[in-house]
């Protein structure tokens, strides 16, 4: 029958890239994390060894302080990197609902076929982990000709140890273990199929209560500071930093929550039929939707962060001039990390709804959807949750800013940066959306083929 | 508009022949000499082998054969879904065939109504929103195609459940939401493809009586593909598919003309 030869046809055809897709992103996620903490210890290997006297070079006064922001940096970085691998464990275990359906159908139980999901995961985390330390391996030696005002680093101080590298690995075996485990509950593998909990997905207020708490705790936290320092410095520091990582992750929690809210009350309005699919389907499942701009939303975060660095002004002595060139490095080197994670995980989360929606796309054009129609409603789709993503990383950004640095800084420069990363954000998700309209086509027609 | 009866008969009623039994009524569909093959032309497989076939206007037909006979394939080539790869399929003089992409979807969405196996509702919408997305697909207001689709998910027993979404019925339920999508359009012709064939047998009759009567009342012509022969006896006519050509014709009720309908 044509359906099934369609279907089984889609399915083939989609396998390599399917299967390609969550390879790529525990490649970039392994990549991201091993640079990033490399880098940091690069710049901690360069802290003088005893207390900083008078007589001190004006590199050794500002190392602590250069040291610093690179550890937010990586505080920055490096969860988002984590939970973008995740993403990819959920991704690689979407897209074996028949395999795992077949299996229970020739007498797998539910422990051993789940076993065996979270064991396919793992194949594919250790490819994409190996893949990736590949990849850090090529861009590090790049890297030594970056200028942080003072001597370049070597390839040696920016690699991380040798025994770093198989922790590494089974660091991230361990995290696709966690996350393909996660998304296995509330899944139930019949042998008639995989079915999702249909339940209608309801977002707690209480995502804003959190988030709004840790706003409130981070300025709680300002006040305390000065009192705090004179006692352990290292403690408040440590703390600060905290602080701000969990401000800006805690963007993901009040973001689903919006996503929904906004969707149902779009859905409920909606006078055409691509906004009414593309909001119903946000509100059916705003993690998704969030998630497929959480990468943007953090890069710029990090962008407004380093609307700060530019406004520092003119350096007055030879130390602070090392300070800002090496900030000024850092946090474009921050922002380009960032920028890199948004553009994988945007470009790959968009290619696996398109696989994971072919059946739906399928029915919505033989009931007579037009092409163009299908391609409005996902564009809708992404760019509900990319509107709401700039408004809160906006607003987080300047929170953050004022907590820290008493107010808004007022530059033109800055505004004109950030403005400028609002529009590569936008460009960026609207490229990858973009990017995979060909496999939209391809799965709405799914069974038409020339004779 | 027709009223459809509110009470169904107790048992599958046959569709009755069109009013104009005998008078030479432009079909709504025609194909001749219709050929699909799937793959290369020299290795591939031939799903239709010579097709000669007209739906009368508001009749109901079923095409049945073992699977692997070519009957989806004929479904999705008299609905415009898949083009034939020789051969006609003319709609009000209109042959199909040569129709691109965008015009069929939009010949889809207007003449015709599809019920499939799977109900294929889009799980994220309400039933509501379900019945009302391919007339909006078409240009109509929200507020006009909700109200039509209320009278119609009323009509079929679902009152009360506008607001569900498809993983919140039972299977009948879905399948009726499927019949109130593909009727609410107003349709030439409804497109079935084993429209019971994922439900129970009880709750298969009765969403049979359903379809059947629905697309009756509203003048529509009924397609239905079927392996089932009982399925296939709620229609006023069946063809017999085997190898990808029609083996035989069966006429229910008052005859309608000559039929066509044989190999060549």
């Amino acid at each position: 029958m044509s359906a099934l030869l369609a279907a089984g046809l889609l399915l083939r055809r989609r396998s390599a890239l399917a299967d390609l897709l969550p390879v790529i992103a525990f490649a970039v996620s392994t990549a991201v994390i091993a640079t990033v903490l490399g880098g940091t210890l690069a710049f901690a290997g360069r802290l003088p060894a005893g207390p900083v006297g008078a007589g001190a070079s004006d590199e050794a006064s500002v190392m602590g302080l250069i040291v610093m922001f690179a550890v937010i940096a990586c505080v920055l970085l490096v969860p988002s990197a984590v939970s973008f691998g995740g993403g990819a464990a959920r991704l690689s275990l979407a897209r074996r609902d028949r395999d795992l359906a077949a299996m229970r159908l020739v007498g797998g139980t539910t422990g051993q076929v789940a076993g065996i999901a979270v064991l396919d995961v793992q194949g594919q985390a250790l490819l994409g982990a190996v893949l990736g330390i590949g990849l850090h391996l090529l861009v590090t030696p790049p890297l030594t000709a970056l200028d942080f005002g003072f001597a370049p680093f070597t390839v040696g101080e920016l690699l991380l140890p040798a025994w770093a590298y198989p922790l590494l690995v089974l660091g991230v075996l361990l995290v696709a273990a966690a996350s393909a485990a996660v998304a296995l509950t509330g899944i139930v593998l019949s042998p008639l199929g995989v079915a999702r909990a249909s339940r209608t997905v309801r977002m707690s207020v209480l995502r804003v209560a959190v988030w709004v708490l840790l706003v409130v705790g981070l300025f709680g936290l300002m006040q305390l500071l000065p009192i705090m320092e004179e006692t352990n410095a290292g403690l408040a520091l440590a703390l600060l930093v905290g602080m701000i990582g969990a401000v800006v992750a805690g963007v993901n929690v009040v973001g689903p929550f919006t996503v929904w809210l906004v969707a149902r009350i779009l859905a409920a309005l909606a006078p055409w039929p691509a906004l009414l699919v593309g909001a119903r389907r946000l509100a059916a499942d705003p993690r998704a939707g969030w998630r497929a701009v959480a990468g943007i939303t953090f890069a710029l975060v990090v962008a407004g962060l380093l609307m700060v660095v530019v406004t520092l002004g003119e350096p007055t002595s030879p130390a602070e001039e090392i300070l800002i060139t090496a900030m000024a490095t850092g946090g474009i080197l921050t922002l380009a990390i960032a920028a890199v994670i948004a553009a994988v995980s945007t470009g790959v989360t968009q290619a696996a709804r398109v696989i994971d929606h072919a059946p739906a796309l399928r029915a919505q054009h033989v009931a007579g959807a037009e092409v163009a129609q299908l391609h409005r409603a996902r564009l809708l789709e992404t760019a509900i949750p990319l509107a709401l993503s700039s408004v809160l990383a906006t607003g987080t950004m300047l929170l953050v800013i004022v907590a820290v640095m008493g107010g808004p800084a007022t530059d033109a420069r800055g505004a004109l940066l950030y403005g400028g990363s609002v529009l590569a954000a936008y460009l960026l998700v609207l490229g990858a959306v973009a990017v995979s309209s060909p496999l939209v086509a391809r799965g709405a027609r799914g069974a038409r083929r020339t004779a | 508009m027709t009223t459809p009866t509110s009470t169904l008969p107790p048992g599958p009623a046959a569709h009755p022949a069109p009013p104009l039994a005998g008078a030479p009524l432009s079909p709504v569909l025609r194909t001749r000499g219709l050929t699909k093959t799937y793959g290369s032309s020299g290795t591939g497989t031939r799903a239709l082998d010579g097709i000669d076939l007209d739906v009368a206007r508001a009749e109901s037909l079923a095409i049945m054969g073992p699977s692997g006979c070519g009957k989806t394939t004929l479904l999705h080539v008299l609905a415009g879904i898949l083009r034939p790869s020789t051969g006609e399929v003319l709609h009000e003089g209109t042959d199909l065939a040569a129709l691109g992409d965008r015009r069929r979807t939009r010949l889809r969405r207007s003449a015709f109504g599809f019920v499939f196996q799977d109900g294929r509702l889009l799980p994220e919408l309400t039933a509501l929103e379900n019945v009302i997305l391919p007339r909006m697909l078409g240009g109509a207001a929200r507020r006009t195609a909700a109200a039509d689709a209320r009278t119609w998910l009323d009509r079929l027993g679902l009152a009360g459940m506008h607001d569900r979404r498809p993983g919140q019925l039972s299977g009948g339920q879905a399948q009726r939401v499927a019949i109130a999508r593909a009727l609410a359009g107003r349709p030439q012709v409804v497109f079935a493809d084993e429209p019971t064939g994922a439900l129970d047998q009880a709750t298969g009759r009765v969403v049979l009586e359903v379809l059947v009567e629905s697309c009756r009342d509203s003048g529509a012509s009924l397609v239905m593909v079927t392996h089932d022969p009982a399925v296939a006896a709620t229609c006023a006519r069946t063809v017999a598919m085997q190898d990808g050509r029609i083996v035989q014709v069966y006429q229910r009720g008052p005859a309608q003309g000559p039929a066509t309908g044989g190999a060549r």
